[in-house]
């Protein structure tokens, strides 16, 4: 994975969660900064959410981190109800 | 949650039914706009149950649907919505969903995941737009209009341009809650997300929240479907503790909670200090609050509920236990399987059956102590006879039951149709062997979508006939003698005799010269695939229907019957036995058999005179009966059996009726009434028409049961032939 590469994310139900954590391992072995596009995200929910604070943390561990592409008003406050906003590097005003 | 809940399952889906009839019945009396305290409390509690059952029992989709739903419900509650016509429609949609869900949990099938998605997305919209009128059809409060759904309330309240520091101090200076929620790692399994309960609590005031992410492991260790988080939360607002616990409810056994009131944690300068150690136990520093001056106060508490873990530990399975505790004991009665008591039942038939024969043996035996034995049997009929009444009601529902659906039907009904109807519900606990109302329903179900659809007219032309532009349909119940009469009525155009006529001669069912009476031409809307609509549509008009109706009715061994009038309506008037099991009957000899014939079905018992009988042509023997003329029925010749006469003034002939027609049944003499076990006869010689089944009499002989309906019916037959 290179860092013209975005990391879309979509369907994040509970099923599908183990396959993206799979997914964020292969971009946990990549260099730069992990694009992610969080626009098409419908239902976020806690799972995804912590999953994506737990990578947040592990590349600030290797001096990398998310850059956030895309808007998307329910993920943005589904991460402000779970006081994760700064935990997963969304701006401040998101 | 290792307990085994299986043992509880029948009796959560049994509540749950129950609870969405009561929702749906509640929903369907709420009248838009006004708000309707009872009401809205009704289905909020049966949402709550529901939610509650569900979780525990780990039905996580009802859980999760039900929580949206209750979210809703509150607002409603609280005040700070009100019901408009699109919210209803959506809560009786959410009704159908749980209802399918239910269904397809309890079958151990698939949920229809995208109609639950949808819906549940449809409620969440509608409180997500509260205010803006964009989903519930109310108009914008000015207040909330531009709502950004993270701001809080206060500051939403606040005047354009005033400093939200301002509005911050303002709700800081609130008494409120601090909550330590720790979830157990299987909450997420569970169906349970924080978002949506730290939404729900939103919903009682400002809150801030602190993410503890001490727990997390790295994506490499993780189990994602885990949770691994743990939250302070800081509730400004003047709620109750029960306000704030009622929150989590949704979440007992799956978590770790404590909730203490902010002022008191604000005064003790002692955990105040700890904050900063436990801020620092975190992989990721807490997120600031939104709202500093309660955040140092907020993280003591995970000191606290550290401390209180292993008795919050210990809380799940009390929690479930308590829970169960609850559902059983909120009842006043038990749920027993229906198998259990139809053995009860059998049971007594045949104590029944042992007991005529005891009768009969004490009757005839003479000696020391014969009357005193004699007494006592007839105590024990007495008290026989008392037992079986007792056990049969115990199989006895309220017709309301059957009745629960149609309030529903109607209204969706009427709304497709662009018809209004007013449906009128009486004698609805009015009771009836289960098994008769279980298959009652159906018919019942046809009666009034024929009513709605073809009886009753659209408001228009209502109004042109000088009618009012509601029309009505009316389902009544009541006691008729030793039956259950049930009738569906309406105030519609009633049947239109020349256009059946027309249909039935178009397809050959009636001779073009024929001239038939009113109820015969009634009656041709019995016959199979008999319709007169125009097209047929998704409510009637298949000719699927009449037909079905009377043979779902006689296999109870009911009767139906019409009462129409031109422009004033029509009636269906079922008339069904109380219980399928047993019977009174009148014991009749022909030859050196006996039959029974069914008490409710005799009218009188008479010496018939070669002077009263005549033979007509295409109608046999007749006999004259209180001005009419009955055909009469020889039971020996029927049954091909050597009868001790076969002259009619020798015998007696029994008057009987069946769907609304009478006969004369040519017996060799009366013996006795008596109480008698109808045993089937179906699943081994098939449907035999005329006989409703055997029995086996006090001296051990069998005797076989008369369906006088179905005599009839075979007395056509053979003189037809």
């Amino acid at each position: 994975m290179t860092s013209d590469e975005v990391l879309r994310l979509s369907d994040c139900t509970i099923g599908a969660i183990p396959n993206l954590r799979e997914e964020l391992l292969g971009w946990l072995m990549s260099v730069g900064a992990v694009v992610v596009d969080r626009s098409a995200v419908q239902r976020p929910n806690t799972a995804l959410l912590q999953l994506l604070a737990a990578f947040a943390h592990d590349l600030k561990a290797q001096s990398r981190a998310i850059e956030w592409r895309g808007s998307n008003e329910a993920f943005d406050r589904a991460a402000q109800r779970l006081g994760l906003t700064a935990g997963l590097g969304l701006p401040a005003g998101s | 949650m290792g307990a085994d809940f299986s043992q509880f399952h029948d009796s959560f889906f049994a509540e749950s039914f129950e609870a969405l009839d009561a929702m749906e019945a509640a929903l369907l009396k709420l009248d838009v706009g006004a708000a309707d305290d009872e009401k809205i409390n009704t289905i909020f509690r049966g949402a709550h149950s529901m939610k509650g059952g569900a979780a525990m029992l780990g039905f996580d989709d009802v859980a999760s649907f039900t929580h949206t739903l209750e979210t809703l419900l509150d607002e409603l509650r609280s005040g700070r919505m009100q019901v408009s016509a699109s919210t209803l429609d959506k809560l009786l949609k959410s009704v159908d969903v749980l209802r399918e869900m239910l269904r397809a949990v309890q079958s151990k099938q698939p949920i229809d995941a995208q109609r639950v998605a949808d819906v549940q997305f449809d409620l969440e919209q509608i409180v997500a737009h509260k205010g803006t009128g964009a989903a519930s059809g109310q108009p914008a409060g000015p207040a909330e209009a531009r709502t950004a759904e993270g701001q809080a309330p206060a500051a939403v309240a606040q005047a354009p341009g005033a400093a939200p520091q301002a509005a911050d101090a303002g709700t800081a200076a609130l008494p409120g809650w601090i909550i330590g929620f720790k979830a157990l790692p299987h909450l997420l399994l569970q169906g349970n997300d924080p978002i949506a309960i730290f939404t729900a609590l939103k919903e009682l005031g400002r809150v801030d929240v602190v993410a503890d992410l001490s727990s997390l492991p790295s994506v490499a260790e993780m189990d994602p479907q885990k949770c691994y988080l743990a939250w302070q939360l800081r509730l400004y607002s003047d709620c109750s503790r029960a306000q704030v616990e009622e929150v989590f409810d949704w979440t007992t056994g799956e978590c770790e909670l404590t909730i203490s009131p902010a002022t008191a944690v604000a005064k003790a300068p002692e955990t105040a200090s700890q904050a900063p150690q436990a801020a620092e136990a975190g992989r990721v520093p807490p997120e600031a609050p939104q709202s500093g001056p309660e955040a140092p106060q907020a993280a003591p508490e995970a000191a606290k509920a550290a401390a209180e873990a292993p008795k919050a530990a210990a809380e799940p399975a009390r929690a479930a236990g308590d829970s169960l505790k609850q559902m059983s004991s909120e009842a006043s009665s038990i749920r027993v399987s229906i198998d259990k008591i139809d053995e009860m039942i059998n049971t007594v038939g045949e104590l029944v059956i042992t007991q005529a024969m005891l009768c009969e043996l004490g009757r005839n035996l003479e000696g020391a102590g014969a009357d005193q034995l004699r007494s006592g049997l007839i105590q024990l009929e007495r008290n026989m006879r008392q037992l079986q009444e007792g056990v049969m009601r115990v199989r006895m529902l309220p017709i309301s039951v059957a009745f629960s659906r149609f309030p529903r039907m109607v209204h969706d009904l009427a709304q497709r149709l662009n018809k209004k109807i007013e449906l009128k519900l009486a004698g609805e606990q009015t009771e009836l062997d289960k098994t008769v109302l279980e298959k009652i329903g159906d018919p019942l179900v046809h009666l009034v979508r024929n009513s709605i659809d073809h009886g009753v007219e659209p408001p228009e032309a209502r109004l042109a006939a000088g009618k009012p532009p509601f029309g009505t349909v009316t389902l009544n119940a009541y006691h008729s003698g030793g039956n259950i009469a049930v009738e569906v009525s309406d105030d519609g155009a009633g049947l239109d005799k020349a256009r059946i006529l027309a249909k039935a001669r178009s397809r050959g069912l009636v001779g073009a010269n024929d001239v038939l009476t009113d109820d015969q031409i009634h009656e041709l809307i019995f016959l199979p695939g008999f319709s007169t609509a125009e097209k047929t549509t998704e409510v009637s008009g298949r000719g699927v229907g009449m037909d079905v109706v009377r043979s779902r009715v006689k296999e109870l061994g009911g009767s139906i019957e019409i009462r129409t009038e031109p422009g004033r309506g029509s009636r269906f008037l079922i008339t069904l036995p109380l219980t399928l099991s047993i019977v009174d009957g009148q014991s009749v000899a022909v030859g050196s058999e006996s039959y029974i014939v069914p008490l409710t079905s005799i009218i009188e018992s008479l010496h018939v005179g070669a002077e009263s009988v005549n033979r007509l042509y295409g109608a046999g023997e007749v006999f004259s009966f209180r001005g009419e003329y009955l055909p009469i029925v020889r039971l020996h010749s029927l049954f091909g059996i050597e009868p001790r006469t076969r002259n009619l003034h020798e015998g007696l002939v029994v008057v009987a009726e069946g769907d609304g027609k009478r006969i004369g049944l040519f017996v060799d003499e009366l013996l006795g009434q008596q109480q008698v076990v109808i045993k089937s006869m179906e699943s081994n010689y098939g449907h035999i028409e005329g006989i409703a089944g055997a029995t086996i009499l006090g001296d051990g002989s069998v005797a076989l049961i008369l369906d006088v309906p179905g005599l009839i019916r075979a007395a056509a037959v053979r003189l037809a032939a």
